[in-house]
């Protein structure tokens, strides 16, 4: 199979991605493993609000809430001394997933604007009951104080093991989620995007499918917030407030909605430019902002729309 | 900068119905009484039948949570929100 366009982008990308430490380590900039863990770690989130943002239609604008039950999870889980790693990353999507059971139940009742707001109600709870908890940190948030323990040989305490854990944990979803996308379950999704109606009208039980595909979005996203408390040894409310729903929402539109790698490269834009930004000013939303303008009135699907534009025949 | 107006903005006209300017005045009024009464009441309503540490504790995040749980609340019983615009 010959690779399009957009897969000879996806692969050189990745190619850089894992060349980071090598790169890090001969420029003696260790500093940079972490940005690019953090990049990752956005890109899984952002690539699972995509699943069901861009192939499936829903605006979920509540996806942090996900992120910050993951890195409680791991949070509370290491506070009671339960330090086991196949724990934690068995108990991170897991409780992410139930929660966008019940979010995703209640919420894909609605659609449209109320779908939005509906989300975002069920996000600011979460919020607030992660502030609330005040056995566990409450409003100052949690130290993390052991990382996830997989053994001796997978010592996430290193940097650089714990970066190439995200990178593989990056490129096993890319893969899934481009099986997903073109199974039929992903194709009933994408059908019922753009035509509502005339799915149910064909015998199929969209809710359900769209519920499972809200649940897959939620615990990814779940997985990756236990990624990042993995990678800050911090979690607190802060990562689940609805401006880091909006922020995971800007880096899809800013990679390009409906792309599985476009997602990846948003993320990437997003973080990179906050942070020689904010080296810079500490104002560096007000030209982040007009960019993202610029981006979304000029490419449709993003920067991965002007970097491979779509062939012809889709 | 004025983010709380704005998200309470939203959920009041949400919660009205989109398009509809009656729905807003009402739902306005009644966000606004949810959200007092919460933050007024809830603590001493919660210590008539928990311990006062844990009323302490919940009472708080209940009622800063109280006008997300009467939109989720609404929008699951009456998805257009409670007065939705006629002729759509």
């Amino acid at each position: 199979m010959a690779l399009s366009r957009r897969g000879v982008v996806a692969v050189i990308c990745l190619a850089a991605l894992a060349l980071v430490p090598v790169v890090a380590a001969a420029a003696d900039a260790p500093y940079y493993v972490g940005l690019f863990a953090r990049v990752m770690i956005f890109a899984i989130a952002a690539v699972s609000l995509d699943l069901i943002l861009g192939y499936g239609g829903l605006v979920s604008f509540g996806h942090a809430a996900y992120l910050g039950i993951g890195g409680y999870a791991v949070g509370i889980l290491s506070f009671h001394g339960i330090s086991s790693g196949f724990v934690h990353f068995a108990v991170a999507p897991a409780a992410a997933a139930a929660a966008a059971l019940v979010i995703g139940f209640v919420s894909l009742r609605t659609a449209g604007v109320y779908f939005i707001m509906i989300t975002l109600a069920f996000s600011q709870m979460v919020y607030f009951l992660g502030v609330s908890l005040n056995q566990y940190g409450g409003d100052d948030g949690l130290n993390v104080t052991r990382h996830s323990d997989f053994g001796s040989r997978v010592d996430l305490a290193d940097p650089v093991v714990l970066y190439y854990f995200v990178f593989a944990f990056l490129v096993v979803f890319l893969v899934l989620g481009g099986r997903i996308v073109r199974s039929r379950f992903g194709v009933l999704l994408q059908g019922a995007r753009s035509n509502e109606r005339r799915m149910i009208a064909l015998g199929f039980p969209i809710f359900r499918y769209r519920l499972a595909a809200f649940v897959i979005a939620g615990a990814v996203c779940g997985l990756a917030g236990a990624l990042f408390a993995n990678l800050t040894l911090f979690v607190s409310p802060s990562i689940m407030h609805w401006t880091r729903s909006g922020e995971i929402l800007m880096m899809v539109i800013l990679g390009g909605i409906g792309t599985l790698f476009g997602p990846v490269l948003g993320a990437a834009a997003y973080l990179l430019l906050e942070s020689v930004l904010a080296r810079w000013s500490e104002h560096w939303q007000a030209i982040l902002g007009p960019l993202l303008i610029l981006v979304v009135l000029f490419s449709k699907s993003g920067l991965l729309g002007l970097i491979a534009p779509r062939p012809p025949d889709g | 900068m004025g983010e709380s107006v704005l998200i309470s903005a939203f959920v009041v006209i949400v919660i009205g119905g989109i398009g509809s300017i009656r729905g807003a005045f009402i739902a306005a009024l009644l966000v606004g009484i949810v959200d007092a009464a919460g933050r007024a009441y809830l603590r001493p309503l919660l210590a008539l039948f928990m311990s006062r540490a844990a009323a302490d504790n919940a009472g708080p995040a209940l009622a800063s949570m109280s006008i997300y749980i009467l939109m989720a609340a609404v929008l699951f019983i009456r998805p257009q929100g409670l007065f939705p615009p006629k002729g759509r």
